[in-house]
């Protein structure tokens, strides 16, 4: 589904990704763990087409296009969803209309006809229960006033309403208590099927008692230089990352 | 208790000059969607006495709103509510004067301002509070963006205050539509433009939400319209 060979990237000049190497299958689950720094959040959004950033070197492949060729908007149309580590509020934008015209590229693009007023409403009910996100917010402004847990909540409701291949969940665990962060894994794992994959950005060992990762990779300063599986997990939750990156030290 | 309700949605008021007494039981609320020209009200308000207003020139042009507001009584209440948006050669001033003459009296005013293009917009807006004006409260607040490099737009609020028992406060600032706000729409599968749009129409919103008539809200809606589409394809 992925494949990313020798990603470099830069933002404002200064080099953050030093040649990522990394594939994702379908019904996969990938981890990424890393140090503050390491470029984690960065992969994330250069795979999402943030134009901050500026690719330099390397290629990257998802279902067989090249993904850098693709404006932002076309990567989420064909299914790559991010969900971001700060979602961003936008006062005076409801989340129904946001979502109504969202579902509708999504649909578009995948050959679907579009959903009647009817049939979106009910969708949305649907999939808000799914992380037992409040109905009522769907009238409110996009993330404004939302708590800490109604954002990342949010975050999935919208992975579950876009349907997409990929999800990249940036930090999404970052900052829940564990109510939130038990319901926000099982929404992730509910949405888990053999056709799609999911790689989660994190800093700590607790999500992966949720949702069990097939591998585990470590990112130390732009690069993935350790890869394993979910036993690695643990053993960084243990040990720290000392004992991998002291070869990389500077 | 029934409201004054009036509704100016041209210029058939000409160049206005609109003057309007307000007292207790009958509480005006004055809309305006005025075009091209000077357009200048004042209201005096009573004991008791609540105003509204929500005044847009969306229309271009040079157009200049002007509210004289006298609180004269006790415990009179006003909220002023407006937008105007200015492309290129268009100039738009808004002057607002708010005068906390007697106790007890609030006063709320919201004045957005969108500028592209070589757009020009005004906002100058004063709050006086006399002396024996205790117990007053007043808010003031401009929110204004720039769409392009070219656009100006100046605010000055000033607050006058001459008593020590009041709540007031004030806030002024021009900035640029927020790209993370586009990016995160982007990365959900919406166009630029249409991202563009609709975070334009969200920052008009909360003027739109204050009207409660039907005929105005979608004459409002009518022209909010022409102008998000007419500039979502706009660069920051």
């Amino acid at each position: 589904m992925l494949k990313v060979k020798n990603l470099h990237a830069t933002v404002d000049g200064k080099e953050i990704l030093r040649g990522i190497d990394f594939e994702v299958k379908a019904g996969e689950v990938h981890a990424i763990m890393g140090p503050n720094g390491s470029g984690k959040s960065t992969f994330a959004s250069v795979l999402a087409g943030n134009e901050k950033f500026t690719v330099t070197e390397g290629t990257v492949e998802y279902e067989g296009e090249d993904l850098l060729e693709l404006n932002i908007e076309e990567r989420a149309r064909k299914g790559l969803f991010l969900g971001f580590q700060y979602p961003v509020e936008i006062p005076g934008v409801s989340m129904a209309n946001f979502m109504k015209l969202a579902v509708a590229e999504r649909r578009k693009a995948q050959g679907l006809e579009p959903l009647t007023a009817g049939q979106m409403l009910k969708y949305m009910r649907e999939k808000a229960a799914v992380v037992e996100l409040d109905a009522k917010l769907m009238s409110r402004a996009v993330n404004e006033g939302f708590s800490g847990g109604e954002k990342k909540k949010n975050e999935i409701f919208q992975m579950a309403m876009l349907e997409p291949k990929l999800s990249v969940l940036d930090e999404t665990d970052s900052g829940l208590d564990i109510d939130a962060l038990r319901i926000v894994a099982t929404g992730v794992n509910r949405l888990r099927t053999e056709q799609n994959a999911t790689v989660l950005i994190t800093h700590y060992q607790r999500l992966l008692d949720y949702i069990q990762p097939d591998f585990v990779h470590v990112l130390y300063k732009g690069r993935i230089i350790h890869s394993g599986d979910k036993s690695l997990a643990l053993k960084l939750e243990k040990e720290g990352y000392d004992w991998l990156i002291a070869d990389y030290k500077e | 208790m029934k409201t004054k309700e009036i509704k100016i949605l041209g210029n058939e008021c000409g160049e206005c000059g609109g003057n309007y007494d307000v007292v207790a039981d009958e509480p005006l609320m004055l809309y305006q969607l005025c075009g091209v020209g000077d357009h200048t009200t004042t209201i005096r308000l009573g004991e008791g006495a609540k105003a509204k207003v929500v005044f847009a020139a969306l229309e271009g042009g040079d157009t200049s709103y002007t509210y004289r507001v006298e609180l004269n009584g006790r415990g009179a209440e006003v909220e002023l509510y407006g937008l105007f948006v200015a492309g290129t050669g268009d100039r738009c001033r808004i002057k607002t004067e708010v005068r906390h003459n007697m106790p007890d009296c609030v006063s709320n005013q919201v004045v957005k301002g969108i500028a592209d293009g070589e757009g020009y917009g005004l906002f100058d807006g004063l709050v006086y509070v006399a002396p024996d004006a205790q117990h007053t409260e007043a808010y003031q607040q401009s929110r204004n963006v720039l769409l392009s490099k070219t656009a100006r737009i100046q605010t000055q609020p000033q607050l006058e205050i001459y008593a020590d028992d009041v709540k007031c406060s004030h806030g002024a600032t021009v900035g640029q539509m927020e790209q993370e706000q586009i990016y995160y729409m982007r990365q959900r599968g919406l166009s630029e433009a249409d991202a563009r749009k609709l975070q334009l129409e969200g920052f008009m919103k909360d003027i739109l939400d204050r009207i409660d008539n039907e005929e105005v809200r979608r004459e409002f809606e009518l022209r909010q319209m022409r102008v998000s589409e007419s500039r979502k394809g706009i660069e920051n």
